[in-house]
């Protein structure tokens, strides 16, 4: 029979669907129900009246508010954003690269007078000009609340992911291949993607205390109140802090280094594992002889968690190798699973213990 | 990752509006909030028994996917993607208020909710016993169990769904499943009935 055309009988009756349904069916099986129940809206529909009959019972639909009341609340709350959105734009534009806006203001004065000079004197006048100047100008605000990630997405591939609590402000270029300009607040993680024949950096950040250019390559922004951090994944990175961009003395960052800096001096300059830095926007993390205490450090400042290793012989374990996770409890489950380390975490998800808890 | 263009061509409505909104018509992103609305809400109440913090994170869950709509093209499937970001939502919300309010609250955001045999509403010819029985049967599932339960029967969720929601492998989801239909197996299988299970209880992951 073709799988397609499958009634509610038939997958009542069918053997393969009354294991998956409790749970008794094989991997193979159950990959077979998942494709064919995620294939369409009606197979799904299908299946969930076939699960009710095999089980014996099913749930009552909700007692659910008034969906056109609540289209109507989420339209005020969006429209409410955007103009709050448009207004803190239009006050950074003139507080943070106000110097910048007069330069293109001006260029665009310029720009549209000569070309409404040239248009005179040869065509009629259009606005075609205009329009282009617009475009050089714009600028944009992306910020982020708690425990809210956003990724900002440029036409080459070129990408920002916000970490919580950050904003960025970037300005585009009129023309691909242009340096985008990002003034920043808080955490990013920046992914570059440039062409070997641009010699331009694809982002130039603007941080409190100096300017971080990069050269093809993947790196971390972190601004914190005193001091900004650089951690770089991959490629190359040009730091010049604000004190030492007169004298030309630009910092170059190299693979798996960190640079912390003020606007005078470089504080700190040293090689890290970057992946614990960056896996909050990569989900990657890359294990080098990493012991579980250097572990469970880095699972307490990035998922603001409590890690305790409850097993003391558990110290002398080192853990090798990359691992891809979406959450802390599959980070967590990954580790266990590869280390074959029990761990747990408490009822209200504030402790991870790892080892048998005593 | 690329999507699995092959495993999309027959769905329709939700999917189809979700696409054509994430490809930049966004007309349907009514069309998306109402197609979806209803599950959502469904499974948020099970979580929180708190209907105005379920639709507070619904709101806040579609007022993100509004501002990140250009930056939702690579989802592959719309419906873990909302199911897993309004579990986050609710759950941060009730830890957060767990925090705030302290153990008076504990009552109401725990796992003590039972089923009681008048949140069992009867289609076809139960009896009353029966209906005891199955309340009985549902409230001895864990929580992970009646998580896992609610989303299949209910939402029609595969098990690879279950398991991205979740956040748990395929294996658990099978066991889960297992278990719990073992535990209601004496009950449910020996002839086929019908009953609509309507419960007010809370999953509480622990």
């Amino acid at each position: 029979m073709n799988e397609n055309e499958y009634t509610v009988q038939d997958l009542i009756h069918n053997q393969s669907f009354r294991c998956m349904v409790k749970g008794t069916a094989s991997a193979e099986e159950v990959e077979r129900w998942n494709v064919w129940i995620e294939k369409s809206a009606q197979n799904r529909a299908k299946a969930k009246e076939a699960i009710a009959e095999i089980a014996g019972f099913t749930f009552s639909d909700p007692d659910t508010p008034d969906v056109e009341q609540e289209w109507k609340r989420l339209q005020k709350g969006v429209s409410q954003k955007k103009e709050s959105e448009s207004q803190s734009a239009a006050h950074r534009r003139s507080s943070t690269t106000e110097t910048l806006t007069w330069i293109y203001r001006i260029a665009a004065i310029l720009l549209l007078g000569a070309t409404i000079g040239v248009g005179f004197y040869v065509y009629s006048p259009t606005d075609t000009t205009s329009t282009r100047v617009e475009k050089i100008t714009e600028e944009k605000t992306v910020r982020t609340g708690n425990n809210e990630h956003k990724t900002v997405t440029f036409s080459d591939d070129s990408r920002i992911v916000l970490n919580s609590n950050s904003t960025v402000t970037y300005t585009l270029g009129g023309e691909s291949g242009q340096t985008i300009k990002v003034v920043m607040e808080g955490e990013a993680f920046f992914e570059a993607e440039s062409s070997s024949e641009n010699q331009e950096p694809v982002f130039a950040i603007r941080t409190p205390d100096g300017l971080i250019k990069d050269i093809g390559t993947k790196f971390l922004v972190t601004v914190e109140r005193d001091r900004s951090r650089v951690v770089l994944q991959e490629g190359r990175v040009q730091v010049s802090t604000d004190g030492q961009t007169k004298t030309d003395k630009n910092i170059t960052v190299a693979d798996g280094e960190m640079v912390e800096f003020n606007s005078t001096e470089v504080l700190t300059e040293k090689e890290v594992n970057t992946t614990f830095f960056t896996s909050w926007a990569t989900g990657f993390m890359q294990f080098d002889q990493t012991n579980i205490q250097e572990f469970a450090g880095f699972v307490e400042d990035r998922f603001d968690v409590r890690v305790k290793v409850v097993d003391p012989a558990l110290a002398n374990i080192k853990l090798d190798g990359g691992i891809y996770f979406r959450s802390l409890e599959e980070l967590v489950r990954s580790v266990s699973e590869v280390a074959d380390i029990p761990v747990y975490q408490s009822r209200d998800r504030e402790t991870v213990f790892i080892g048998n808890k005593q | 990752m690329d999507s699995n263009v092959t495993n999309k061509e027959h769905s329709v409505d939700k999917e189809e509006a979700w696409q054509q909104f994430v490809d930049g018509d966004e007309s349907c992103f009514k069309h998306v909030f109402q197609a979806y609305f209803e599950d959502l809400y469904g499974y948020g109440i099970k979580l929180s028994r708190r209907p105005e913090l379920v639709r507070d994170c619904i709101q806040e869950l579609f007022r993100s996917i509004w501002e990140r709509r250009e930056s939702l093209l690579h989802i592959e499937s719309p419906n873990v993607y909302l199911f897993v970001s309004l579990r986050r939502k609710i759950l941060k919300k009730v830890k957060r208020r767990r925090k705030t309010n302290g153990a008076l609250d504990n009552i109401y955001e725990t796992g003590y909710i039972q089923f009681a045999k008048e949140d069992l509403i009867i289609r076809d010819e139960v009896k009353l016993q029966q209906k005891e029985e199955i309340s009985a049967a549902l409230n001895q599932l864990s929580d992970r169990q009646k998580e896992v339960v609610y989303l299949h029967f209910y939402n029609g969720m595969s098990y690879g769904e279950i398991e991205s929601i979740l956040s748990i492998n395929r294996q658990s989801v099978r066991n889960h499943m297992y278990r719990a239909m073992e535990t209601l197996r004496s009950l449910l299988d020996t002839k086929i009935m019908k009953l609509v299970v309507s419960f007010l209880i809370i999953f509480f992951i622990s």
